[in-house]
């Protein structure tokens, strides 16, 4: 299980790595009348997916269909956009303007005198790098996971209690049940970045914030742990821990900065924020300390009140 | 009768467990959640910065010659932006030259900001911000992610557009860039866009922001913990040696897995009602809903069964049930970007599962599309149900 765990993330970084380009490549997917000119179809393809087909009614049928494709037809005057009514507002826009483009013949090339670009050659794509980071948080929760089924498993085993009689103190049986995770976790989101071509990072930033980020996740691993009687409610309790990680990831992605305070609470939202600007290359030291030590003073906080009930279940 | 009667046994069993009842905690955080932060309608403002190394008067022209007889421009409040040190490179992508920028100090910029009219439907379009200097433009860039333009005059006092871009835009992107921002294509690319006939088939049949969330989280958050629930609970009778006990008494292997699999449908069925009666009140058609949501969790719970059958220790499968899990998720990516729907994420169950989830949501539904795939989880999972039946017959022993 524990391998297939460790797997699992490297799995879906190789999938992230995958999607990712055919994703930021998209434009509008269009269905076109073979009727249109050759050169109109041949300047849409230039810029999107283009599935030609032999008549008007063809067209329309393939729009129709549950996927969002926009259709072009010939009509009498000139090209008609086909839409089933239910595309996004900005697929019908983009189609607007590639139909224009397609119709007057104006097509983009090389920058010119009068018009050129600056770039920060930030080539990770913003949804790549959302995905990434959504993807370490997630990594943090199924270690947690991988540590609580272990706890369930070594009480219903009875590890725990002959592990009390003999001269190992608790806290060394808490710490080696920790470490396994945090050299997992490591591990994992290392090789994840690696295959992600996130490397041009500061590492031992991006390392401290992924060990903090763990804290938060192996103290509720071992309430979890402790506290389940079986697998079900271990797992159960572990998907609670991925509320709180969704809800820091979508406030920090989707909402106006005024409301990220409705998650500061959230140990996920500072990983999240600071492995961002890691990543972004607009982390200082400073901050990257700071949003560490905000995870560290709330992972104290939690342990200091799972405390009593951690020692109690060891017992 | 004999399976209902299972089944009564089980939901008892079950709902002495803490789990039963988090789902339900858990669908109302998630409700919450949802009403709180995912608006009902989305504003699709662009925004965008500018830097303008002329004369003020220049810059009025502009936006008045650009976008005066289009649409309308309106000054709005100015936009507060708080910039944190940072050290910033850029470079100009035609002669290579490389710009780099360090930043020591906080700084707070009052921006002018522009509100961008549609003239046909009066929609707020977008916004302009308007910076007072280079660096200001690409501090406020990098950290609000807006895309930038820098209008200058070279030497012979004709005006040069550059474009800031992240760096991550694709060849196609950047080409279709270079054709609509060359001014002198402007106003034909305009025209055309204006004459394009447009026809539209069907009639708006739209959910609005927050409802088109829901069947995500009906699927992925509902029906796909089902493949976990349902292996948790057979290794829970495996562990404590029910299993065994059961295998004495005259109950059959489908039985028993079909009892188990009631008690995850009943669990997902009231996490989905708890989350989507209160988002999307009366409009759904519940008639088709509710058998939908019961197919979807039942086919998950089939392939999670399927794949544990593979285990001679359920435990072991729990590993390779997330990473199926993950992978199911994927459809969800083009769910949320429809243009983005390649073949293989429509082959993928989570696809279909989704569309028809939403087809229920929608003021007017297609029945057809609906019953024929619920039709298609019903035979798929059968068909499941009966390949994992003969192999729990030989490893659970029941």
């Amino acid at each position: 299980m524990a391998v297939w765990m460790i797997l699992a993330p490297l799995l879906l970084a190789v999938l992230i790595l995958w999607i990712a380009p055919g994703i930021s490549e998209t434009t509008v997917n269009f269905a076109v009348d073979e009727n249109l000119s050759s050169a109109y179809i041949e300047t849409l393809k230039e810029y999107a997916s283009v599935e030609t087909l032999k008549d008007a009614d063809a067209v329309e049928e393939r729009v129709m269909r549950r996927d969002e494709v926009i259709g072009l037809t010939q009509g009498d005057t000139g090209p008609v956009l086909v839409q089933q009514g239910n595309e996004t507002e900005t697929a019908v826009t983009m189609a607007k303007v590639l139909a224009a483009m397609a119709s007057t013949g104006i097509t983009g090339g090389e920058a010119n005198e009068n018009f050129g670009f600056l770039s920060f050659r930030d080539e990770t794509s913003p949804l790549k790098r959302s995905l990434s980071i959504t993807m370490l948080l997630m990594i943090s929760v199924i270690m947690s996971m991988l540590i609580s089924l272990g706890l369930v498993d070594e009480k219903n085993d009875q590890t725990i209690k002959a592990a009390n009689v003999t001269p190992m103190p608790q806290s060394a049986y808490v710490l080696s049940k920790s470490l396994i995770g945090v050299l997992a976790l490591l591990f994992t989101s290392v090789i994840s970045l690696l295959i992600l071509g996130i490397t041009d990072i500061n590492w031992a930033q991006i390392l401290i914030m992924i060990v903090t980020n763990a804290l938060i996740s192996i103290i509720v691993a071992f309430v979890i742990g402790l506290s389940s009687t079986d697998y079900i409610e271990a797992s159960g309790s572990v998907k609670l821990l991925m509320l709180p990680m969704i809800a820091s990831v979508l406030v920090y992605e989707l909402t106006d900065p005024a409301w990220h305070i409705t998650v500061w609470w959230s140990p996920f939202y500072w990983a999240y924020r600071g492995i961002t600007e890691i990543i972004q290359g607009t982390a200082r030291w400073g901050s990257v300390l700071l949003y560490a030590g905000i995870i560290v003073v709330i992972s104290a906080g939690v342990f200091m009140l799972c405390l009593k009930r951690i020692r109690k279940l060891l017992q | 009768m004999k399976l209902w009667n299972n089944y009564l046994k089980e939901l008892k069993i079950a709902s002495r467990g803490f789990y039963f009842y988090m789902e339900f905690v858990m669908a109302a955080i998630l409700l919450v959640c949802i009403l709180l932060f995912v608006p009902a309608e989305v504003t699709n403002v662009s925004q965008e910065a500018i830097y303008v190394d002329l004369p003020r008067e220049t810059l009025d022209l502009m936006l008045l010659n650009s976008f005066g007889e289009a649409g309308r421009y309106e000054r709005a409040e100015d936009t507060t932006v708080k910039l944190k040190p940072a050290d910033i490179v850029y470079y100009d992508e035609q002669t290579g030259e490389k710009y780099e920028l360090s930043f020591d100090d906080k700084k707070t910029l009052e921006l002018e900001t522009w509100y961008y009219y549609d003239a046909a439907t009066g929609k707020h379009e977008s916004t302009l911000y308007i910076a007072q200097s280079m660096d200001d433009l690409v501090r406020a860039a990098k950290a609000e992610k807006w895309y930038s333009t820098v209008v200058q005059l070279d030497e012979t006092g004709q005006m040069r557009y550059k474009l800031l871009l992240f760096g991550s835009e694709s060849e196609r992107y950047k080409n279709l860039i270079t054709a609509v921002m060359d001014a002198e294509n402007l106003p034909a690319l305009q025209q055309a866009a204006d004459e394009l006939e447009v026809v539209t088939l069907g009639a708006e049949n739209v959910l609005n922001n927050r409802e088109s969330y829901m069947p995500l989280a009906i699927v992925i958050m509902n029906g796909l913990m089902g493949m976990l629930v349902v292996i948790a609970y057979l290794t829970i009778d495996k562990s404590s040696g029910l299993i065994r006990a059961m295998s004495l008494t005259p109950m059959r292997t489908r039985s028993y897995l079909l009892s188990k699999v009631m008690v995850v449908l009943t669990i997902s069925l009231i996490s989905s009602l708890v989350i989507t009666v209160p988002v999307m009140g009366a409009q759904p058609n519940y008639l088709l809903f509710i058998p939908t949501v019961l197919l979807v969790t039942t086919l998950s719970c089939m392939l999670g069964l399927w794949i544990a059958s593979f285990f001679s220790d359920l435990k072991s499968a729990f590993g390779v049930l997330i990473l199926f899990m993950v992978i199911l998720m994927l459809p969800a990516m083009s769910y949320i970007i429809p243009g983005f729907a390649p073949l293989w994420i429509k082959l993928m169950p989570t696809y279909p599962m989704l569309q028809a989830i939403k087809e229920t949501l929608l003021p007017r539904p297609d029945t057809g599309y609906v019953l024929l795939i619920c039709g298609g989880m019903l035979i798929v999972s059968a068909l499941f149900l009966w390949w994992s039946e003969h192999r729990y017959k030989k490893s659970l022993g029941v």
